[in-house]
């Protein structure tokens, strides 16, 4: 890295950091208050403007359907971005606490919680999605329990490993030894030191619960149309590439930004904290 | 083609349009003058659907029935002009009762292992359809209220009803009442699904392997005598070899059918349609399939649709001539009645009816006492939003017809109804549906009999019977008049019963008729004599390929 070289206490932000950070603060504006990007009703049909490409009027063309591209890519960031972070959250959670419970209670709740996980982890996530998805029903809400259950062994993993490595440093033995609860050594010891790595893993994670939210959509197992969604647009527009390529290439860059933005920061993350862990 | 055009003059566009397509193959510089049909080469089919089970017996799939064709011949073939003529049989009398058909089959058929075909191959047949351990789920319904078969002599084959069944002559030329080899049936009997090798049939081509995900393979049965005499001519087929390929993705398939990897392709996409059209490297063949068309069944055994007025305001509120002209680029027409123009029966009549008028729809919902208004704008009575649920699997959907459910759903945010569009898999959609766990569905249906409405409309036909009664019909008028067009010998008598059935259905506004099933094929220039069966479905025995 050469931006450090020149001064590693310099507070100018590198690019490698603010480029990704404003994409992402451009889609939380679409997710938070899509109105402010646009004003078009991404659900308005007009039959009379069907597959019209980019123009002033439709900066991201129209649709079969006559609506408007550009409003429906904005809408959609909603929907895509709270399932990449709801997935990601229930993962985190349930994750953190199954893999705190397996390190710090006994031998025989560690060995049926981590075959249970093991269990889990020798089924490739989308299929564990999609089992979840049979059980529970199509939707937004479903579809995040589903990717976020599905991650939860790769977390409770993390966390279990974690928290055995930090059960015999010296301060949590020192904390043992001044008589604290096992409890609380757990909470207030242990947790909080096992997160940081763990915050890392639940940042590259939201990139790859984007993309798996947006494949269930694409399968038509995600969010009910006409709601605006990037995967189901994908899916709408698939067969359309060769006549009308805006339908699917403006919702797919915007899956892969996020993807890719989140994925960028979360390493830079990663670097940082290692960095520091070494120093 | 406009839906008005009575079925003789439909047939006579459809070879005029094929005439012109063999025309514009003529204009085309590589294109060599065709000196007549050339026997051999290979044809590559591209199908959008994976068969879920390649026995006629027991599949109700359009993919099957089409793919089987093929391998499978029948008693009888239907004409253009829905007549019959000779084809396993070389002759027939049907009782004056209609409760009997003999017919009298011809002597030199012989399948493809070698056995031959004869009245004991009709009897074991058509008694495999209908035992129950064969658990058929469309061919037992075509042979109707079936009574037995008798073995006549070696020859001649009498097939008994329990009641007069005017259809059966219909049923009885479409594949699913195809034959297999006798012996097949006794040996392989539970591996049929798997098509392949144990489809032994007696058709013009030998079905010689298939592969799930991939598609059938099929050589030419160079013993083949007995085309049916609708046939452009007579003897071994031309092809050599025909490949089915299955490749579902719309711009996968019409792709490989730009590109020369298939020779024709199904099921054109409507945007894609003009495009083939222009090439002058490929052809359209576009036709409207016979039997129901795309229609939504408004479920009358729960409320809202209980009541006639909530389904008359869903009618009233949706401008189904702009959705259908604007999802589908003006290439499908719309449907007015719930049998197809196409069809035996069909009641032109019904076109006149007009019934988009959102004034009426707001009116019978204030009537309805769906006044109040929630945050999102949509009706409520009670406190209870006027919803309308509408499962749909990704798996099952064609035609785009989740384009025009979305543009419904707008349609009808407009009066404040709020339709649901449940995205389900396709296993818990026929769980939903088979219960009636459903507000409204939509699926279409081909087939060149009006007896189709007894599958759709009988109170007997509901899901759980085997049956496809969207609406969940017991309407005791309609079953009556099923019944009467079922036994009616006279075709005059028997229309008006049909005619009646369908103004019935659209008065009580059971059904929805959207669009008509249109099937676009595409195919390259150098294919010759592509034909479409009663069904609207491709034939292969008179095509050839000009060699490359």
């Amino acid at each position: 890295m050469s931006a450090p070289a020149l001064s590693p206490l310099s507070r100018r932000i590198p690019w490698p950091v603010l480029f990704p950070a404003a994409v992402l603060a451009v889609l939380l504006l679409a997710a938070l208050a899509p109105q402010v990007l646009s004003t078009v009703d991404p659900q308005a049909m007009d039959f009379r403007q069907a597959l019209r490409p980019p123009a002033p009027g439709h900066p991201f063309g129209t649709d079969q359907l006559g609506r408007d591209v550009y409003a429906r890519t904005v809408h959609a960031a909603r929907v895509s971005l709270a399932v990449g972070v709801g997935a990601t959250a229930i993962g985190f959670l349930v994750g953190s606490v199954l893999g705190l419970l397996a390190a710090v209670l006994s031998r025989v709740v560690d060995a049926v919680l981590m075959r249970v996980v093991d269990i889990l982890l020798a089924f490739p996530g989308l299929l564990l999605a999609l089992v979840c998805i049979a059980v529970l029903g199509p939707g937004p809400v479903n579809s995040a329990v589903a990717i976020g259950v599905a991650s939860v062994p790769q977390y409770a993993r993390l966390v279990r490993a974690q928290a055995q490595v930090l059960r015999g440093s010296g301060f949590v033995e020192a904390a043992r030894t001044l008589g604290q609860g096992r409890m609380t050594v757990a909470l207030r010891h242990i947790l909080p030191n096992a997160l940081a790595p763990l915050t890392v893993l639940a940042t590259l994670g939201v990139g790859t619960a984007i993309i798996a939210g947006a494949g269930l959509s694409f399968i038509g197992l995600g969010t009910a149309p006409p709601t605006p969604e990037w995967g189901a647009m994908l899916a709408e527009g698939r067969n359309l590439l060769g006549r009308a390529w805006w339908v699917v290439v403006f919702p797919g860059l915007c899956v892969t930004a996020a993807a890719i933005c989140v994925t960028v920061l979360g390493r830079h993350w990663q670097a940082a904290l290692e960095g520091r862990g070494r120093a | 083609m406009a839906t008005t055009e009575p079925r003789a003059r439909q047939w006579a566009v459809l070879a005029v349009s094929a005439l012109l397509a063999a025309g514009c193959a003529a204009a085309a510089p590589p294109a060599a003058p065709s000196a007549g049909p050339v026997s051999g080469g290979t044809l590559v089919y591209a199908v959008a659907r994976e068969p879920d089970c390649l026995d006629p017996h027991v599949s109700p799939a359009d993919i099957t029935g089409e793919i089987q064709r093929n391998a499978f011949d029948s008693l009888v073939a239907q004409r253009p002009d829905g007549g019959f003529a000779p084809w396993l049989a070389r002759s027939w009398e049907v009782a004056p009762d209609g409760r009997a058909y003999t017919f009298h089959l011809r002597e030199d058929v012989r399948f493809v292992d070698g056995e031959r075909f004869d009245a004991e191959a009709v009897r074991a047949n058509f008694e495999h359809i209908a035992a129950p351990e064969t658990k058929s789920q469309y061919a037992v319904s075509l042979l109707g209220p079936y009574a037995g078969t008798d073995v006549l002599d070696a020859g001649t084959v009498r097939v008994r009803f329990h009641q007069p069944y005017v259809p059966f002559l219909q049923a009885a030329s479409t594949s699913y009442l195809g034959f297999y080899s006798p012996r097949a049936l006794r040996e392989h009997g539970d591996e049929l699904c798997a098509g392949g090798p144990h489809a032994v049939g007696s058709g013009p081509f030998r079905e010689v392997s298939a592969v799930k995900g991939q598609g059938v393979e099929f050589v030419r049965n160079d013993a083949y005598r007995w085309a049916p005499a609708t046939a452009a001519h007579q003897g071994p087929a031309h092809l050599e070899r025909l490949s089915v390929r299955v490749l579902p993705e719309d711009a996968v398939r019409t792709g490989a059918l730009g590109s020369g990897q298939v020779d024709v392709a199904a099921a054109l996409p409507p945007t894609e349609i003009a495009f083939v059209a222009q090439d002058p490297a490929l052809a359209v063949l576009k036709h409207a399939a016979p039997g129901q068309p795309y229609t939504y069944f408004f479920n009358t055994a729960r409320q809202p649709f209980a009541d006639p007025r909530a389904r008359q305001a869903v009618r009233a509120a949706i401008d189904l001539d702009g959705i259908v002209a604007g999802v589908y680029f003006g290439q499908y027409d719309r449907a007015h009645s719930p049998l197809s123009p196409p069809t035996f029966g069909y009641d032109p009549g019904t076109e006149t009816r007009r019934n988009y008028d959102p004034a009426l729809a707001n009116r019978l919902l204030d009537e309805l006492g769906y006044t109040g208004r929630d945050a999102q704008g949509y009706r409520t009575r009670d406190g209870q939003r006027f919803t309308v649920v509408h499962p749909w699997s990704a798996n099952l959907v064609r035609d785009q017809q989740d384009l025009v459910s979305q543009a419904v759903h707008q349609e009808l945010r407009k009066v404040g109804i709020d339709l649901v569009l449940r995205p389900v898999d396709s296993g818990t959609y026929l769980t939903e549906r088979n219960a009636g766990r459903y507000d409204l569905i939509g699926f279409s249906w081909a087939r060149a009999d009006p007896d189709l409405l007894s599958t759709i409309y009988a109170s007997g036909s509901q899901f759980a019977d085997g049956g496809a009664n969207g609406s969940r019909i017991h309407d005791p008028e309609i079953d009556a008049l099923l019944a009467e067009g079922r036994g009616a010998v006279d075709p005059g008598r028997r229309a008006q019963a049909y005619h009646r059935v369908q103004q019935r259905i659209l008065d009580e506004t059971y059904a929805l008729p959207v669009h008509t099933s249109t099937q676009a094929y595409g195919y390259r220039a150098t294919v010759h004599g592509l034909a479409l069966d009663a069904n609207s479905w491709t034939t292969f025995y008179d095509t050839w390929v000009e060699p490359a």
